[in-house]
């Protein structure tokens, strides 16, 4: 798109670009990442401009982890994942493609049980499976894995796992 | 006082290579095809009625939601995957610099739609593709590399929209960067080990590679070099270090390409380097 021509007309677009920088600026500000702005309106020209934006990944990786079991009850009897887990061995290994199921998955990770998110999950996973369930279950496995130093001192050092059930729903019609 | 005015003018309109432009619509339009088409088998129950949006698509189009965005009332599967086509093909359109600005245009409805309809699926790269894909509006796509006849006012386009997504770049670094000092394990040097110590996003088993103590004396130096690249960013605007950052941000990239499978991150960051690119003088006039 081709500029004004006139200085006046630079300097109010080169003027208003830098405003707009500047509440962008101000809304990511990292204070404990709020997302939002202390100047006024400025939240509201983000929405409509599609600009708001976070930037904090991988801002505080550590030891502590989690992974989401999708299982199901048949009717007779057997318990099924009804779908992958993003765990080794049914980890994204050597895929060079993106499931974005593991965001699914990640968000599940931060959910306390019982929660909408696990719920509408577990009413979902229902209908993820050729034959009649009974029950979904959704299950969260949380990690502690060793820390480096412990990984240093031995090779071997086992991650701690604590299975927590987020949500079970009853898959009768 | 009249040279920073000169200085400030020049920094938002000086002439703008077209080859610039072009060089990020064939990259956004190839990074659209990788990082969505593998969403078709999905779309079920990603973005249909029935399936695990928890958008304002999931409850229901209003006024509103379908002035700002008409994909909001497309809902059953049949719709869905007519819309995703469509989106497809504005990728392609991209690719082949044809159709003027309307392939970007579609392009950056899609993308904002996904965000809007399933937030649950969005990472940091269509959070790239989205902020970056408002200023590609601006910019004259098709005036180099393209299908399309050649644009007689090319010559007349300006740097402004280029320095937003220049900017904006900066900005998500330095913004990270700061983040993340503020943590124990970016001050103590362990980030970059905790990160690739996490499976779900393994390319292959690293469980011997992390227990070795050479590679975590590399993770370490990794984790203090990645938050000076971050902050250092800005430097990218010194004329003599462009190069050097550009060249640093590459390895970093690369590198966590070749370890974890962060979605198309990597790419898209990588991507959004050509806008800091200074082409070569053209023996002639582009197309």
């Amino acid at each position: 798109m081709r500029a004004p021509q006139t200085p006046i007309g630079r300097g109010l677009l080169s003027f208003t670009l830098s405003l707009l920088l500047l509440i962008v600026v101000d809304f990511v500000a990292p204070d404990g990442d709020t997302a939002t702005t202390r100047i006024p309106g400025g939240g509201e020209v983000l929405g409509w401009l599609h600009l708001k934006q976070r930037w904090n990944m991988f801002s505080d990786p550590g030891p502590r982890g989690a992974f989401v079991e999708s299982l199901g009850l048949t009717a007779d009897g057997r318990t099924v994942q009804l779908i992958p887990s993003m765990e080794p061995p049914d980890g994204p290994f050597l895929r060079l493609g993106y499931d974005r199921m593991l965001k699914v998955h990640n968000a599940l990770g931060h959910e306390k049980p019982g929660s909408k998110l696990a719920q509408r999950y577990a009413r979902w996973l229902c209908a993820q499976s050729a034959d009649p369930l009974v029950s979904a279950q959704v299950v969260k496995v949380a990690l502690k894995r060793p820390t480096m130093a412990q990984w240093r001192g031995d090779p071997d050092a086992v991650t701690k796992k604590t299975r927590v059930l987020l949500a079970e729903v009853s898959c009768a019609p | 006082m009249r040279a920073v005015i000169s200085a400030w003018d020049s920094f938002w309109f000086a002439p703008l290579d077209p080859r610039v432009p072009a060089a990020l619509r064939i990259g956004y339009g190839l990074l659209g095809l990788w990082s969505y088409a593998g969403l078709w088998p999905t779309l079920a129950w990603s973005l249909a009625d029935g399936g695990l949006g928890t958008g304002v698509g999931a409850l229901g189009p209003d006024v509103v939601n379908l002035l700002a965005n008409p994909l909001w009332s497309l809902t059953t599967l049949g719709e869905v995957q007519a819309a995703f086509l469509v989106w497809m093909a504005c990728f392609v359109a991209l690719v082949l610099g044809v159709g003027g600005r309307l392939p970007m245009l579609g392009a950056w409805l899609g993308i904002l739609t996904l965000g809007e309809r399933n937030p649950l699926l969005i990472d940091g790269s269509d959070g790239v593709l989205r902020v970056l894909g408002l200023w590609m509006l601006f910019l004259p796509l098709n005036a180099a590399w393209s299908l399309s006849r050649p644009d007689p006012d090319a010559t007349e386009h300006t740097r402004w929209p280029l320095r937003m997504m220049q900017l904006q770049v900066c900005i998500l670094y330095v913004k990270t960067g700061l983040i993340k000092a503020l943590y124990p394990t970016w001050q103590d040097g362990s980030a970059v080990f905790y990160a690739m110590a996490s499976p779900k996003y393994w390319r292959f088993p690293m469980e011997e590679i992390l227990a070795s103590p050479a590679f975590q004396g590399f993770t370490v130096l990794a984790t203090y070099a990645t938050l000076v690249f971050e902050l250092g960013f800005p430097l990218v605007f010194v004329p003599r270090l462009r190069r050097l950052w550009l060249l640093l941000g590459l390895g970093l990239h690369l590198g966590v390409f070749a370890f974890l499978s962060l979605g198309a991150f990597s790419e898209v960051i990588l991507w959004s380097y050509l806008a800091f690119v200074v082409f070569p003088p053209s023996r002639r006039p582009s197309p």
